[in-house]
C-alpha cells in the first residue's frame, strides 16, 4: 500500500499548498485525486515522487520510504524531442530493470505508434500515449496518472480509457487527478476531493453513489460549488 | 557507472552537433585571421615601398619589422574568449535545457533509478569533455596556423619566433606541459562546478532567497579571498610559495564544498 502521512508543503510564510494531506493507494484501486486548478493535485504526485520537496509528512511504500515501485506518468512530454518512439523505449529499458518490453510493443501497437517516429513531431495526444506507455512498461505496482486525458482529442482519449479498464491495469494501485471525469468515472474506485490544499472528503465511490444517489462528476459539482 | 556512462553519452549526443558547429565556426575564423593578417601586413608594405619608395627592408623596420606568430594570431585571444563564454553558458544551458525546454526532461533524469549524484557528473563530465575537446582542436588550429604563416609569408618577412610566439592567450593553451593543462582542466571544473551550484540554487528556492543564497555563496569565496590577502600585505609572516599553499588550500575547501551543496540541492531541495 501506498501511504501519504501529513504531507505539508508551501511557498513562503503566505501561500500553503498542501496542508496536512493524508492518505492510502491501495493495489487493485483506482483512486482519484480531484480538485479545481491549482489546489496541489499535481503537487502531491510530484513530492510522492521525490519531484518537490515537502515541509513535512512521509511516504511509504509497503512501510518503505522510497518510490523504486512507483511509475510516474505526467502531462508533459518528458523524452528528449530528438529521440524517435523507439529510441525512447530502448532508453527507458536500459535503465530499468523491470522493463517490461512486451507491454512496450502491444501498447505501441494499440496506440499506433511507429518506431521511427520522432518525439518532437508527435501531437500532445501522442505525447500522452508515449508517457502512458512508458510508466506501464516500468512494470510498478503503483502508478500515479496526473491529468492523463487533459488536452487530447476524442478517440484517443477513448484509447486511453480503454487502457483504463484493460489487463494493464491488473494488480496495480493507481493514483490518478483528472478533471474528464465522465470518461473514467465507471473506472474509479475511490475519490479524494482536494480544496486550498487539504483534503476534504475521501470516499468509495460505490458507496458514494448509494449514499448520496448521485454521480461522482455530480459529487464533484456539489463539493465544489458550495 | 553503468547509468553514468550511458547518461553522459546522452548528455554529449544531444550536443554534439551544436558543439561541432561552434568549434568549426571558431576555427574557420581563427584561420581566416591568420590568413587575413599575413595578406594586410604583405599589402601595408607593398602600399609603404610604392608611396615611400622604400626598400623592402626599409619599409619593414618601419612597420616595427617582421610580422611575428603573435601579430598574425592576434584575434585569437578573442576566439579563445568567445570559446570560454560559450562554455560558461553551456554550462547553464545543460541544466536549463531540461527545465524549459520543449520536453521537461529533467522529470526523466529526477526520477531515473539510483544515485541523483549520476546526473550532474554527466553533466560535469560532459562539459568538461567539451573543454577538453575545445583544447585540443585549438592546439591543432595553432600548428595549422604556423603551418599556414610559413607558408603564406616568405621566409625573409618572418619573425624568428617558437611556434606560439609571444601571445600570452596562446602561451596559455598551447602547453604540454601536464601541469599546466591540469591546472586549465581544474580551473574550468571549479568555474563549470560554480555555474551549476547557481543553476541548482535557482532551481531550489524562490527568487529573493535563490538570490541571497548565491550572494552567500560568491561571498563565502571572494570575502576570505580578499581578507588573507590583506593579511599577506600586512604581515609577513608567510613566504610567496607558502601564501600560494594557503590559497590552494582555502580553493580546495571551497571546492569541496560547493560540491558537497550541488549534491545535496540535487537531492533534497530542486524542485519541478
Amino acid at each position: 500500500m501506498l501511504e501519504v502521512r501529513g504531507l505539508r508543503k508551501s511557498y513562503g510564510p503566505k501561500k500553503n499548498v498542501l496542508n496536512d494531506v493524508s492518505f492510502t493507494v491501495p493495489l487493485n484501486q483506482l483512486t482519484c485525486l480531484i480538485g479545481l486548478n491549482g489546489e496541489g493535485k499535481s503537487t502531491i504526485l510530484k513530492a510522492i515522487m521525490g519531484l518537490v520537496p515537502v515541509d513535512a509528512g512521509t511516504i511509504k511504500v509497503d512501510g518503505k520510504t522510497t518510490h523504486d515501485s512507483i511509475a510516474f506518468v505526467p502531462d508533459l512530454s518528458t523524452m528528449p524531442g530528438y529521440m524517435s518512439v523507439g529510441e525512447a523505449v530502448a532508453y527507458m529499458r536500459d535503465y530499468y530493470p523491470d522493463w517490461d518490453q512486451q507491454v512496450a510493443e502491444e501498447l505501441m501497437g494499440f496506440f499506433k505508434l511507429m518506431a521511427t517516429d520522432r518525439i518532437a513531431n508527435l501531437s500532445k495526444g501522442n505525447k500522452a500515449k508515449v508517457n502512458l506507455l512508458i510508466g506501464f512498461a516500468m512494470n510498478r505496482p503503483y502508478l500515479l496518472l496526473d491529468e492523463p486525458l487533459a488536452g487530447i482529442d476524442l478517440f484517443t482519449k477513448e484509447q486511453i480509457a480503454w487502457i483504463f479498464s484493460s489487463h494493464y491495469m491488473e494488480g496495480k494501485g493507481i493514483l490518478m487527478t483528472t478533471h474528464e471525469i465522465a470518461e473514467v468515472e465507471h473506472l474509479i474506485d475511490r475519490v479524494i476531493f482536494l480544496q486550498n490544499g487539504t483534503i476534504i472528503q475521501e470516499d468509495d465511490s460505490e458507496e458514494m453513489r448509494e449514499l448520496y444517489g448521485k454521480s461522482v462528476q455530480d459529487r464533484m459539482r456539489e463539493v465544489y460549488q458550495t | 557507472m553503468k547509468k553514468f556512462f550511458m547518461l553522459s553519452n546522452e548528455e554529449i549526443k544531444r550536443s554534439f552537433k551544436l558543439y561541432l558547429s561552434i568549434l568549426t565556426m571558431l576555427v574557420i575564423v581563427e584561420l581566416t585571421s591568420v590568413v587575413y593578417q599575413v595578406l594586410h601586413y604583405q599589402s601595408k608594405l607593398e602600399d609603404l615601398m610604392k608611396k615611400e619608395r622604400l626598400t623592402e627592408m626599409e619599409a619593414v623596420d618601419q612597420l616595427n619589422g617582421p610580422l611575428t606568430f603573435g601579430d598574425a594570431t592576434n584575434y585569437f585571444k578573442y576566439m579563445i574568449a568567445i570559446g570560454i563564454m560559450f562554455t560558461i553558458l553551456y554550462a547553464f544551458q545543460i541544466w536549463y535545457r531540461d527545465w524549459y525546454g520543449e520536453s521537461k526532461y529533467i522529470y526523466r533524469l529526477l526520477m531515473l533509478p539510483g544515485k541523483r549524484i549520476t546526473i550532474l557528473l554527466s553533466k560535469l563530465t560532459t562539459v568538461l569533455v567539451f573543454v577538453c575537446g575545445f583544447m585540443g582542436i585549438q592546439w591543432i588550429t595553432i600548428l595549422l596556423s604556423r603551418r599556414l604563416y610559413e607558408w603564406l609569408l616568405p621566409e625573409h618577412l618572418q619573425a624568428a619566433s617558437k611556434i606560439i610566439g609571444e601571445s600570452a592567450a596562446l602561451n596559455m593553451l598551447y602547453t604540454f606541459n601536464v601541469i599546466d593543462t591540469f591546472v586549465i582542466l581544474a580551473l574550468a571544473l571549479f568555474v563549470i562546478t560554480m555555474v551549476f551550484l547557481f543553476v541548482l540554487t535557482e532551481r531550489s528556492y524562490q527568487k529573493g532567497k535563490a538570490l541571497l543564497t548565491i550572494a552567500k555563496d560568491v561571498a563565502l569565496l571572494v570575502v576570505p579571498f580578499i581578507a588573507l590577502r590583506y593579511l599577506f600585505d600586512l604581515t609577513s609572516m608567510l613566504i610567496p610559495n607558502q601564501q600560494v599553499f594557503v590559497y590552494l588550500s582555502f580553493i580546495l575547501i571551497y571546492f569541496a564544498y560547493i560540491s558537497w551543496k550541488c549534491v545535496r540541492l540535487l537531492n533534497h531541495k530542486v524542485s519541478i
